[in-house]
């Protein structure tokens, strides 16, 4: 077949593409600006694609006879779901290896973001509409805690909870208890208080993002219209940061999913174990490290709905204020 | 800012909500790709060459070594079935009275805190060469690294008896030629001149020794283990609620409900033993409430996040360093039942020279320099807390010394000690199996 376009010759091509993109205003070719993302993808390829396609081959490889250690099998043709099966089977029944870990996760990192959102919504508020000029000393003083690293924010958390330590001795002070209260001996809500101390800054950024660029005109514009403070609250603001909202719960709460160290610092028992810590526990034994892969493939597959969502959420609200 | 309506990608400028999209969607990339790195540090390593081993080992015939029990592709060493490796053809000894390497790089495996920096800086004026350190955080993670070929390592401090014979049947480890290490027969306990695990010392020097037993905060507890009829009672008649925590590894936590009952060889433990032993600690979960397994021993009693643990000596010695009040010391104690013909474990690890180094002269001399008395007790007050089997240490010299205090001379562990005391000892690979699959079940807490 041939057409007007084939039978040009490759520098006739090359002047016709370059007069297109004149006329559309790029100074540049098409390749040019997609080329900036060739660093990003190549850095994905290389550090997500290629380890994550390496769980995938220790979880369906072997295990060397004299090191005891995984053999990857590289080659899918060779691959044997025994591990798989067997993490999966250990995972829905109630009484497996890893069905507590996942229930425990779950309630954990649910109520860890939502006291998130309870704790940073007011303050993105606060920070976005009411801190005036004292904004940036807010925001400052708020974060500069996290500019310190997470294990040794815990582990100074270790110092103020254990017997003797300040909270213990405030509280004694103040009456509300008696005798110290072991909060380090693997109680739930010391773990749960770690998970949301950790990620909350997670949570206040998307939220002041979007809050802070809400028109102070939509706002009155309610209140002219005779709205109270909170039902121009319920009306504007809140559906306005909705996907903030979300987007919250998405970077605060996934990374939670995968946290180990809390758990491991602040409250390490059976009791609050979470997949994070499981996974662990498995890749520190040599002979289970294939456990450990499988556990990491299952979780990355049970969080895929919830990014799926996320997006199809963002997609359609972006194409709502589009149309 | 107005959007020029011809530009080409204007459909794609990041807005706010395209930032948020793509941030939330970075938060999940990132943590999963953490645990999957994880995962590729201990798995991308090849098969080693298993030769013509079998997995009947223990016979003349098995090409890594004589003696030893069964049940592996190499013997595995036992106190009554001692091993002798062989030195393969292609791994021999290196000739004496060569001179050590000039300026030259010595690469050192070894654990966090498991040598003192300043002997090492030392090492390096002496020998005018540069040592550079790779810490691993576990054995596995260890060997795979060595394992991996990427590295010129010359010596590791601190392997396991667990992974040695697997080690020196992978051809990873160097055979010792004792000349250079004079240290080893002058200093060092006569029991390890020897040793049941490596006969001869071919592959092998020991590096730290330890008991494994009770280490409790005497002013919260008021009950001596070491006055009980049989000291492991403690964890199970008298667990303080939420404040009993056991060793982090399958091994030491079974051992101790299976030494409770009397078993002195842990190591030949069928499955039933293992069962029975899971199901006693897991009756101690149920009576503590909240029980953990971990190996902040030295931290969590000092701190009071535990007022019972089991214990490595080493651990309890270090414990006293964390000790914000020093006159608290007086509140710990630290007990090893088999000082009083319970049984109990009392275990070494080892120093070994790898067959990927380049500098193997300088890494006998580095072995031989951490034996000398002077610099093992430099290793011991200033970083590590385990000592080391040399006859410089005996308790009575530490606590005369002031290094330990006196109710704390147990953790100091003396060459008679091994005499009473149960090794924990590599396992065969069914075994292995059941007992950390036993573990594992205590850890989910099922």
């Amino acid at each position: 077949m041939s057409s007007g376009t084939t039978s040009l010759t490759r520098r006739e091509r090359r002047a016709q593409e370059r007069f297109a993109a004149r006329e559309r205003g790029a100074w540049a070719p098409r390749w040019f600006w997609p080329g900036f993302s060739a660093p990003a993808t190549i850095y994905l390829l290389v550090f997500f694609a290629f380890p994550f396609y390496v769980v995938m081959a220790v979880t369906f490889g072997s295990v060397d006879p004299i090191l005891r250690q995984p053999v990857p099998a590289w080659n899918p043709a060779t691959w044997s779901p025994a591990i798989l099966t067997f993490t999966m089977s250990n995972i829905v029944h109630s009484d497996g290896l890893y069905y507590a870990a996942f229930i425990n996760t779950f309630f954990f990192v649910g109520i860890a973001t939502f006291l998130c959102l309870l704790i940073g919504y007011p303050f993105a508020y606060f920070l976005a509409r009411r801190a005036g000029r004292f904004r940036a000393l807010f925001l400052v003083a708020f974060f500069a805690p996290f500019w310190i690293s997470y294990m040794l924010r815990m582990l100074a958390w270790i110092s103020l909870l254990q017997d003797e330590g300040y909270v213990n001795k405030a509280l004694e002070k103040l009456g509300v208890i008696a005798h110290p209260y072991p909060w380090l001996s693997g109680k739930p809500v010391t773990l749960i208080l770690g998970l949301v101390y950790g990620y909350v800054p997670f949570m206040i950024l998307p939220l002041f993002a979007t809050l802070d660029r809400i028109p102070a005109s939509q706002l009155e514009a309610g209140r002219d219209l005779g709205a109270s403070p909170a039902r121009t609250f319920r009306r504007v603001t809140l559906p306005q940061s909705r996907q903030a909202i979300l987007a919250g719960f998405v970077i605060c709460g996934l990374p939670m999913f995968g946290d180990y160290f809390t758990q491991q610092l602040l409250a390490s028992t059976p009791k609050t174990r979470m997949i994070g810590n499981a996974i662990k526990d498995s890749l520190d034994v040599p002979i289970f490290v294939q456990r450990g892969a499988a556990l990491i493939l299952v979780l990355l597959v049970i969080l895929v709905p919830a990014i799926m969502y996320y997006l199809w959420s963002t997609n359609r609200a972006a194409s709502e204020i589009t149309a | 800012m107005a959007i020029d309506p011809k530009h080409p990608y204007r459909g794609t400028a990041m807005d706010r909500r395209a930032f948020l999209l793509r941030a939330a969607a970075a938060g999940i990339a990132l943590p999963s790709m953490a645990a999957i790195l994880a995962a590729c540090g201990s798995g991308a390593q090849e098969t080693v060459a298993t030769g013509s081993a079998t997995t009947s080992g223990g016979s003349a015939t098995n090409p890594y070594g004589t003696g030893g029990i069964g049940g592996a592709p190499y013997p595995l060493a036992r106190i009554d079935a001692p091993v002798t490796w062989t030195v393969q053809a292609d791994n021999p000894v290196i000739d004496s009275g060569m001179a050590p390497e000039k300026n030259a790089t010595l690469q050192v495996m070894r654990w966090p805190f498991y040598i003192d920096p300043g002997l090492l800086k030392a090492f390096e004026q002496k020998y005018e060469c540069t040592i550079v350190q790779t810490q691993f955080s576990d054995m596995d993670k260890g060997i795979a690294k060595i394992n991996s070929g990427q590295g010129d390592f010359d010596i590791m401090i601190g392997m396991s008896l667990q992974y040695l014979g697997r080690s020196i049947a992978a051809k990873l480890i160097r055979p010792i030629n004792h000349d250079y290490v004079p240290n080893l027969k002058a200093n060092v306990y006569g029991s390890f001149q020897s040793p049941f695990y490596d006969v001869g010392a071919q592959f092998s020097l020991p590096y730290a020794v330890w008991s494994t037993g009770i280490f409790w905060r005497n002013d919260k507890l008021d009950i001596d283990p070491a006055n009980m009829s049989n000291p492991y009672d403690v964890f199970f008649d008298h667990p303080p609620k939420d404040k009993t925590h056991l060793l982090a590894n399958a091994q030491d936590v079974l051992a101790m409900p299976m030494f409770r009952d009397g078993v002195t060889d842990v190591n030949a433990a069928d499955a039933a033993a293992i069962t029975k032993a899971k199901e006693d600690v897991a009756s101690i979960a149920q009576m503590v409430g909240n029980i953990s397994y971990d190996h902040d021993d030295y931290t969590d009693v000092p701190e009071g996040k535990a007022y019972l643990h089991q214990t490595w000596s080493g651990n309890a010695s270090d414990a006293v360093v964390f000790l914000a009040n020093k006159s608290d010391a007086d509140n710990l104690s630290y007990y090893w039942p088999g000082s009083d013909g319970h049984p109990g474990n009392v275990d070494n690890d080892t120093i070994v020279l790898l067959t990927s180094g380049k500098t193997p002269v300088l890494a006998h001399l580095l072995a031989n320099w951490l034996l000398e008395n002077g610099n093992a007790l430099a290793n011991f007050t200033n970083m590590t807390g385990y000592q080391q089997p040399v006859h410089s240490f005996t308790p009575r010299s530490m606590v005369d010394s002031g290094i330990v205090p006196a109710h704390l001379a147990t953790v100091i562990v003396s060459e008679e000690d091994f005499a009473k005391g149960s090794r924990e000892l590599e396992l065969t690979p069914d075994l292995d199996t059941l007992w950390q699959s036993a573990f594992q079940e205590l850890q989910s807490g099922v």
